[in-house]
């Protein structure tokens, strides 16, 4: 029997257990999910495979990439399935890939982008006042560790090379807080949910740090699928996403995410980044700095 | 002897004990000091050791990630050994990466060594400060290219110049260990060893104490057996003597000595016995001599009738042998005071008259010597005197003695008094060689003899062949 003939006959109402059913008849390879370190916090990947599998009825994978490009490159190539990434990546990558849910930040589908430095250094209040620095970027397809900072030295007429003393990538959010801490980096640009929650935590090197300013809000990073995934199968991870508050696993998940709920995604969320990905491209103006930074 | 109490300036049995407690003390005191040379001396080859293989795998991993311009990477390579090595000291390694262009690319510290900017080695060295010292292993010949460790200050530094493949150099990498690292581990060691040497000295102390004591002890009942009166000295002296080593013979030599000085105490009670004797003698010789006179005057011109002649007689004989005991008690108590002469031949000739007429026995005389002889009169005297009484004694009743006096040796008055008779008894004959007293008064005389003639150096043979006796003096003539 045809495998997907057979899911679309199931329908989704209730289809956890027929589908795992049919997976095991079928011997069904394992649903991949893809993570970057750029949100992992202790026992996610353990509580993303928990939920995924009580909620897909089929054996989940989580695989961790190193870089947003890593990620987009799986998903085009067809070696996972979904992934939740920026929203900077998704603009890129929206040939092949397609919105699934969108995590709610204190319930809202929005997060910033904070330019930070260490915290004995309270004279720097804006981009301008970090020239000179060595800056930390976090991936070159991170809207808020790449994008954001770029886009606003466009608009001062500047660019990374000529603006600051070095930069680098860490490739993951924390890490950018983290060489900020040390002195590694003078400055750098990290998501706001992200410090937050290390600052919440009292991480030691987010205590080491402060916030420069703070840009206007984003689109948060949204979970995205291949396109050419079964739309059952999008439909029936969609569904779970958004239904994760109504069960336990979800709710464990949510918590150490630090996060509310899964929204039903809107294209719309992600016109400031479609924007700001523009004008890195040049098809777009530059637009001010006080357009894309508030003050701290 | 002396009762002083022992203490360590006068008592071997404290001194050597203690001695030996120091010695254990010093040993362990020595050794536990090499023990934490040797400690230090592995410890800083294990930071040698684990430097070279954080440089050879940093020299394999770092030139990548510099051309990579991977700032983050290498500060995570750098810092993911420091941590491990630092663990919970602070500040105790460090690794800087320069690149090419001389700036600080990453560094283990980037508040000390910020990035993309020229180092300020101050917080390493200081001009004067580096000291190129050879690895404490030969780990470094393993690692070639690597240079020797530096020392500066605190820091020990491993300088490498990083390259990709054979390709041009694209930095280098300082790794500087700091002195805390090691130090803290030795002085944990080192509390221990001093633990252990502690515990070792508090051990061995008290046994080497108690056993050197013990060993001791014997001769510290020696010790304090000299404060003993004679006899019990004697007896511990006695009871140790059995032993086989140095104590047992010097006990035995302790004993040996205490009967040496019985003997002597012994002697000295005949001399006090020979000078009251003497005293006696001169008081009762003046008044006998009167006596005599009178009693022989009395006899050549009185008339007695037979009983009172016999009476007189013998009142006469016991009257001369009174005076010969009293001469004779005279003469031993003089021995320095006059030369020999051969009037005292006679004397003895005169002295043996009473015995010889109690054993009937004849004396034939040979005197061939000067009128003086430089020899102790007195000695001489008694002691010829002794053997020839000894001679009448045992010759046989009807028999002859002999008396003979010459210096036909050079320097030698030789005299010989020969009886015939029975072989003396094996006491008599033995009593000339013993230095104790004999027991029994057998031989005394000659025992007397022999040791008056010892006084003056001279000495007394007594021999028996054919039946016939000979008692044979020599005496050495005074310069």
């Amino acid at each position: 029997m045809d495998r997907r003939a057979l899911i679309a006959m199931l329908g989704l109402a209730g289809a956890s257990r027929a589908l795992a059913q049919v997976n095991r008849a079928i011997g069904v390879k394992a649903f991949r999910f893809g993570v970057t370190d750029v949100f992992l916090h202790d026992g996610a990947i353990h509580l993303w495979q928990d939920f995924l599998q009580s909620r897909l009825g089929m054996p989940v994978q989580i695989i961790q990439k190193s870089s947003y490009q890593e990620s987009l490159e799986a998903l085009r190539s067809d070696e996972m399935e979904a992934a939740w990434i920026c929203g900077f990546p998704y603009v890129v990558a929206k040939g092949f890939v397609r919105l699934c849910a969108q995590p709610g930040w204190h319930g809202q589908p929005w997060y910033q982008s904070y330019l930070i430095t260490s915290a004995g250094r309270t004279q720097a209040h804006s981009l301008a006042d970090l020239k000179g620095d060595v800056f930390a970027f976090d991936d070159p397809l991170s809207n808020s560790g790449y994008l954001v900072p770029v886009v606003a030295l466009r608009g001062m007429g500047q660019t990374p090379q000529s603006f600051f003393r070095g930069t680098f990538y860490t490739y993951s959010l924390h890490k950018v807080v983290e060489a900020v801490g040390s002195g590694l980096a003078d400055s750098g640009t990290v998501d706001g949910y992200i410090w937050e929650i290390l600052h919440q935590k009292r991480s030691p090197s987010a205590l080491k740090t402060r916030i420069v300013a703070k840009s206007k809000r984003y689109g948060f990073p949204p979970i995205v699928t291949r396109k050419n995934l079964e739309p059952t199968l999008h439909a029936h991870l969609q569904h779970a996403l958004l239904d994760a508050q109504s069960f336990v696993e979800g709710r464990r998940l949510l918590e150490v995410l630090d996060l509310q709920t899964f929204l039903l995604p809107q294209e719309g969320w992600f016109s400031g980044i479609q924007e700001l990905s523009e004008i890195l491209d040049g098809t777009h103006a530059p637009i001010p700095v006080g357009a894309i930074y508030e003050t701290a | 002897m002396s009762t002083a109490r022992p203490s360590l300036r006068n008592s071997l049995l404290l001194r050597l004990p203690l001695v030996a407690a120091t010695l254990v003390v010093l040993t362990a005191l020595l050794m536990a000091a090499g023990l934490g040379l040797l400690t230090q001396r592995y410890l800083i080859e294990d930071v040698d050791s684990g430097a070279f293989q954080a440089m050879s795998s940093w020299n394999k991993s770092l030139p990548t990630l510099i051309q990579q311009d991977n700032v983050w990477a290498v500060y995570e390579a750098l810092t993911s050994v420091t941590k491990a090595d630092v663990g919970q000291q602070h500040g105790a390694a460090l690794a800087v990466v320069l690149g090419a262009n001389g700036q600080v690319f990453a560094s283990s510290d980037p508040r000390a060594f910020p990035t993309a900017r020229l180092p300020n080695w101050t917080p390493l060295w200081t001009a004067g400060t580096l000291r190129l010292s050879a690895p404490e292993s030969p780990v470094g010949s393993v690692h070639p290219g690597l240079s020797p460790p530096i020392q500066s200050g605190r820091w020990r530094l491993y300088v490498s110049a990083l390259r990709s493949g054979t390709g041009p150099g694209v930095g280098t990498l300082v790794y500087a260990v700091s002195d805390a690292l090691y130090q803290s581990r030795l002085l944990s060691m080192l509390w221990w060893i001093a633990a252990i040497t502690a515990l070792a000295v508090a051990v061995f102390v008290p046994v080497v104490w108690m056993l050197s004591r013990r060993m001791l002890r014997p001769l510290g009942e020696l010790r304090r057996s000299m404060d003993l009166d004679g006899s019990r000295a004697r007896r511990v002296g006695t009871e140790l003597s059995v032993r086989s080593d140095e104590v047992g013979a010097l006990a035995g030599a302790f004993t040996r000595l205490l009967e040496q000085v019985d003997v002597a105490r012994q002697a000295e009670k005949l001399a006090a016995v020979g000078t009251l004797a003497a005293a006696t003698a001169h008081e009762i010789n003046n008044p006998l001599g009167g006596m005599i006179n009178a009693l022989r005057t009395a006899t050549r011109f009185g008339t007695f009738d037979e009983t009172t002649g016999r009476t007189l007689d013998l009142l006469d004989r016991g009257l001369e042998q009174l005076r010969t005991i009293a001469q004779a008690l005279l003469a031993q108590t003089r021995p320095a005071e006059r030369d020999l002469s051969q009037q005292d031949f006679r004397d003895l000739a005169e002295l043996m008259t009473p015995c010889q007429r109690e054993r009937r026995v004849g004396l034939q005389t040979r005197i061939d010597i000067p009128n003086s002889i430089p020899v102790a009169a007195g000695p001489v005297r008694q002691a010829t005197l002794n053997i020839l009484l000894n001679a009448c004694r045992a010759a046989h009743p009807g028999g002859t003695l002999i008396l003979q006096a010459d210096t036909a040796a050079a320097g030698l008055l030789r005299i010989a008094v020969c009886n015939a008779g029975e072989a003396p008894p094996a006491a008599m004959m033995s009593s000339i060689g013993t230095p104790s007293m004999p027991l029994g008064g057998v031989g005394f005389g000659l025992w007397e003899s022999r040791r008056l003639l010892s006084d003056i150096g001279g000495r007394l043979v007594l021999t028996h062949a054919d039946g016939w006796t000979t008692a044979l003096i020599e005496i050495p003539l005074r310069a």
